[in-house]
């Protein structure tokens, strides 16, 4: 089966990447498919490169890059959340002449179709709210 | 049949009346302390590790359930409707 | 042509989730897809005639709302159990709307391919 996977809190304010990750997972340790998963509202600052993880705290980010590099997962942000929020990478740093780029290279900024298109191509579409 | 995942206590209020018989329910987060106070229900339950996080393993009254298992259940129904 | 249903349960300018909300309700229908949106809870004070939001330096979710019939997304409930909460006349609506109680609602969400918004 194919799913798609939303999460709507940002990694150090809320626990939907815990439940979004444990889900993800499973589910493709069960054989199944995940189309995209897609970071919206807050949760786009899941991409920032720049993040410090408190110590005794678990690198939640880091999980996401495992799960990318084992499955080939997109990690898809919300690009219109995410500039509003200072998320941008190279070619958005280059179109508004902003000091650094601070997007993780494992995240894609794409727009919002993208996470229609995956609803659409998806059997399942489960979402992870803030 | 839709199946509710339900992740506070606000999430549950929004969700009352808005479920049909034969949907399910799964408790996550902070929903998970509403396992104690939920009546018994056929199709209600909450992941194993929300309970475990807060303490209620043994003070639940419903079903706790593994990653694992939430998968199952989102695929025995549909749509997935998430409320806090 | 999957079927989704946005839920607006949050009033207009408490943050941005309505606005972001009614994008992605406008996305959906521009690829095709059946779109409903439902309105419930504090979500009903969205549909209030004469908002303006320029003081707050952000787009008005009433003219956003009015748009909506033009991305055919024509499909739009509100709760009939808020509405009697909140004792709000309905000609005060911006678009002609649906009135349904909560089992109804229950019956439509069930139908669905897709459900949005319901979580913050």
């Amino acid at each position: 089966m194919i799913f798609t996977v939303a999460v709507h809190g940002a990694p150090y304010a809320s626990f939907a990447s815990h439940h979004a990750l444990g889900f993800c997972e499973s589910l493709l340790s069960q054989g199944h498919q995940l189309h995209r998963v897609f970071f919206y509202h807050e949760a786009v600052l899941t991409g920032l490169n720049a993040r410090v993880v408190p110590q005794g705290e678990e690198n939640i980010v880091q999980r996401w890059l495992d799960l990318k590099q084992e499955h080939t997962v997109e990690l898809a942000i919300c690009i219109a959340n995410a500039l509003k929020r200072g998320v941008i990478n190279e070619s958005e740093q280059a179109r508004y002449s902003k000091p650094a780029a601070t997007l993780l290279s494992e995240f894609e900024l794409v727009g919002l179709g993208q996470l229609i298109e995956a609803v659409a191509q998806s059997d399942r579409y489960v979402e992870f709210p803030a | 049949m839709s199946l509710h995942l339900v992740f506070s206590n606000t999430g549950w209020q929004s969700c009352q009346g808005r479920i049909k018989p034969d949907d399910g329910i799964v408790l996550l987060g902070d929903g998970a302390y509403l396992a104690m106070q939920l009546d018994q229900h056929n199709h209600v339950f909450v992941l194993q590790d929300d309970l475990e996080v807060r303490g209620l393993t043994e003070k639940s009254r419903v079903p706790g359930v593994s990653y694992k298992q939430l998968v199952e259940l989102t695929i025995q129904y549909n749509p997935i409707v998430s409320w806090s | 042509m999957k079927k989704l249903m946005c839920v607006i349960n949050q009033p207009p300018y408490a943050n941005s989730h309505v606005l972001e909300l009614l994008e992605t309700a406008m996305v959906a229908a521009v690829f095709d897809m059946q779109v409903s949106l439902l309105f419930c809870g504090e979500g009903l004070w969205n549909l209030l005639q004469k908002q303006n939001a320029d003081p707050l330096g952000q787009r008005t979710v009433s003219k956003v709302l009015l748009a909506m019939p033009d991305y055919d997304v024509s499909a739009i409930y509100v709760c009939a159990d808020t509405l009697q909460d909140k004792q709000i006349d309905t000609d005060e609506f911006v678009l002609p709307v649906t009135f349904l109680n909560k089992a109804a609602q229950a019956d439509l969400m069930s139908e669905q391919d897709a459900v949005m918004g319901t979580g913050t």
